[in-house]
């Protein structure tokens, strides 16, 4: 059990080129050994879930153990993406958790009421980012439990 | 109801009781004028038996005196008619008032008789044969009407007797009529005696009731005149004016015509008076608060009465409304445009948040690449970059890092009177301590000690607000101290109505033309200079301690450290009601 659970699949949601590779950068100073699909906006991130668009083959988009989701996103919003997540009941058990640069009340709020298991503020310092991306992967990759794929 | 239709009532309502205590009255009056009356007919009617006595008895007194009397006798039984003739002749008819007189025999013949000059016309005496002996079959005296062809005439008879057989004990020896025509002379003679009219009618009318005839004011007397058979042949009627009753009437009407005449005069001065004085003003107020325009009653407003007084109200209470009236629409003119300046502001404060928001998320992206960036090149490229270059670098991460913090600043300070945090009653020790252990990293690593001088209170406040006042002012002191043994001490002291905490510091101290202004925000951008800057910290504690309607300052001398104060005060600031426990605590 604990073998496979460190190679969670995350699914990251992200627009910013720049962040898409500081975050892979991070995750591998980090050493947190799991594998990253990339979202570069939230309907390709439904897509992505739903099997649909360029995701029709299951074996390009495997289901997430992990999703990372930005709030500012094109075409769907990292907060729409969210509530359909955890809205549908095939997705509402991944854990998902927002990671933005906002810090607006509104989007905290919002964000838990719709079921993130995790609000994080992006760091500036890439030193603090590469912590942050570690301790994300020891706690969801390795400490977390996930929920069985064909739970009802 | 109007007090106009009220006095109208009124006035009906005291006429009909004045109609009907004049009705009762005049039921009373006529009650008595109508035993009055009564009375009057009963005493008119002795009187009018006494008259007809009176005027009878001469004739009465000629059949009894003539018919008792020797010589009489004598000249029945010796037919001397020369005797008659000189003894009974026109002067006894006059002096007794008769106008025949006739003298029979036993035998029923007659044996002499007499007629005045009045009663030429008669015929014989008018008695049908027999009807003598009939007559005083029972009686010695008789006393009948009957009808001749010269007029109704009144009869008086008697049995002839001698004087020596008083009682007419003994059979009479003739009999002797005298007569009497109740012509018009003599029923005038009757009429002036009764002082009315008579009337003789030989058949039998109707006499109206007593109250028919009260309304004439006059009395109808009658008498039945009797045959000789004792059945009436003909009836007199006497009409006499009542003067009694005739004089009460006029004293009674002149009576009832003044009483009520004056009652009514004196109904109609008082509805009168009452509608000038009462109605009137009335009717005037009235129409002046319906039409609003109290200039109608300028000239009840100069009366003392009531309805002066009432007037200058109403034309104060006017003045006053149309002076409200006018402040009201100055209010609000005032309100539409604090409306409009409201909204305004709220439009501005979206559009600072969404510019917030942009300067947050947008300006602090690429700032996160150019530090990671530069990150990499810093591993990456290590050796192959000299000193200087991973100097710049250095420089580079550490200029984003600032321009971090003052962008979170700006965040923070935008927000600060936003955000709505829950006040609660708060340990103001417990929240220093939550700060320093935030801040136990700096204390340690610049060797800074910090005391707590007092008992710090329970406060009502924004908890993590409060949280932030502190640490914006301790970090603070710990950022500038540049004492070998930097010192930081916590205190607080309490008036009536708030407590003040102190935070001093043992640092450089600030300049007193600075005392103001370090509470504004980024003052220590154009030192740059001198130390990385407070940013906006003090502007921030500043806002906060605002929020709690406390108040901020500081006092300081160059090189002897510097003591910030401020003051939160006591009970609640969020508008509540109850004041918490101001219980000191450790």
């Amino acid at each position: 059990m604990a073998e496979k659970t460190r190679f969670t699949k995350i699914l990251l949601v992200e627009d910013n080129p720049d962040d898409i590779l500081i975050i892979e950068r991070a995750l591998k100073e980090a050493r947190v050994i799991n594998r990253v699909w990339i979202a570069r906006d939230g309907q390709e991130a439904l897509d992505f879930l739903q099997h649909k668009g360029k995701y029709e083959d299951p074996a390009l988009a495997p289901r997430p153990g992990l999703i990372l989701l930005d709030i500012n996103l094109p075409k769907v919003n990292g907060l729409d993406v969210l509530k359909k997540i955890k809205e549908d009941d095939n997705f509402k058990r991944i854990p998902t958790v927002m990671l933005t640069v906002s810090k607006r009340d509104e989007d905290i709020v919002k964000s838990y009421n719709y079921g993130c298991n995790s609000f994080i503020q992006k760091p500036l310092e890439f030193e603090k980012f590469v912590e942050l991306v570690r301790q994300i992967g020891l706690y969801w990759g390795l400490l977390n439990v996930e929920a069985p794929t064909n739970a009802g | 109801m109007k007090v106009q239709a009220k006095l109208i009532s009124l006035f009906l309502l005291l006429s009909a009781i004045f109609i009907v205590g004049r009705h009762f009255y005049q039921v009373f009056e006529d009650k008595r004028m109508y035993s009055l009356f009564k009375e009057d007919n009963g005493e008119k009617n002795i009187y009018f038996d006494k008259l007809m006595k009176l005027k009878g008895a001469s004739l009465e007194t000629l059949a009894f005196d003539y018919t008792y009397w020797d010589e009489m006798v004598s000249f029945v039984k010796h037919n001397d008619i020369a005797w008659a003739e000189k003894t009974i002749d026109e002067t006894v008819l006059k002096t007794y008032q008769a106008d025949a007189i006739w003298i029979y025999k036993m035998d029923l013949s007659l044996l002499y008789s007499i007629k005045s000059q009045g009663a030429i016309g008669l015929k014989d005496f008018p008695l049908p044969e027999g009807s003598i002996n009939n007559i005083f079959s029972k009686d010695r005296f008789c006393h009948f009407f009957i009808n001749t062809n010269a007029g109704l005439m009144e009869v008086r008879g008697a049995t002839i007797h001698p004087s020596a057989d008083p009682e007419r004990k003994t059979s009479p020896h003739g009999y002797l009529f005298a007569g009497r025509l109740w012509n018009k002379e003599y029923t005038s003679e009757l009429a002036d005696l009764v002082g009315g009219e008579i009337k003789i009618s030989l058949t039998k009318q109707e006499i109206p009731s007593l109250r028919v005839l009260l309304g004439a004011s006059s009395i109808v007397l009658s008498r039945e005149l009797a045959g000789w058979q004792e059945k009436p042949v003909a009836y007199i009627y006497a009409t006499i004016q009542s003067k009694e009753v005739e004089i009460y009437k006029l004293f009674s009407r002149n009576t009832i015509v003044a009483f009520f005449g004056f009652l009514i005069a004196v109904l109609i001065f008082i509805t009168a008076f009452i509608a000038t004085s009462v109605n009137l003003p009335l009717g005037m107020i009235s129409q002046a608060l319906k039409r609003e325009n109290p200039a109608e009653l300028y000239r009840l407003e100069k009366e003392s009465s009531e309805f002066g007084d009432i007037s200058r109200l109403i034309t104060k209470f006017f003045r006053q409304k149309n002076e409200l009236i006018k402040e009201i629409i100055e209010r609000k003119k005032v309100q539409r445009a604090v409306q409009e300046y409201t909204r305004q502001i709220e439009k501005a404060n979206k559009e600072l948040d969404d510019f917030t928001y942009i300067v947050s998320h947008d300006l602090k992206e690429p700032l996160r690449s150019i530090d990671a960036f530069s990150k990499f090149i810093q591993d990456d490229y290590k050796d192959k970059l000299g000193a200087e270059a991973s100097n710049y670098i250095e420089r580079i991460r550490a200029n984003a890092g600032r321009m971090q913090d003052l962008i979170e600043d700006l965040l923070e300070i935008s927000h600060i009177e936003r955000r709505e945090n829950l006040f609660e009653e708060v340990q103001a020790s417990e929240v220093l301590t939550e700060v320093t252990t935030r801040l136990e990293y700096a204390i340690k690593q610049k060797g800074v000690e910090v005391i707590v001088r007092d008992k710090l209170p329970n406060i009502f406040c924004d908890r993590v607000r409060l949280g932030e006042v502190f640490l914006n002012l301790i970090s603070n002191a710990i950022k500038f101290c540049d004492k070998p043994k930097p010192l930081i001490e916590v205190g607080c002291s309490e008036t009536a109505d708030f407590y003040e905490f102190w935070v001093k510091d043992n640092g450089p101290g600030i300049e007193e033309k600075y005392f103001d202004k370090i509470f504004e925000i980024f003052q220590r951008l154009d030192r740059r200079e001198d130390h990385e800057g407070t940013g906006a910290g003090l502007t921030i504690a500043k806002k906060i301690v605002e929020m709690h309607k406390g108040k901020i300052r500081v006092e300081s001398k160059i090189g002897e450290g510097a003591t910030f104060y401020f003051t939160i005060p006591k009970g609640r600031q969020d508008g509540g009601k109850n004041k918490i426990h101001q219980d000191i605590t450790g």
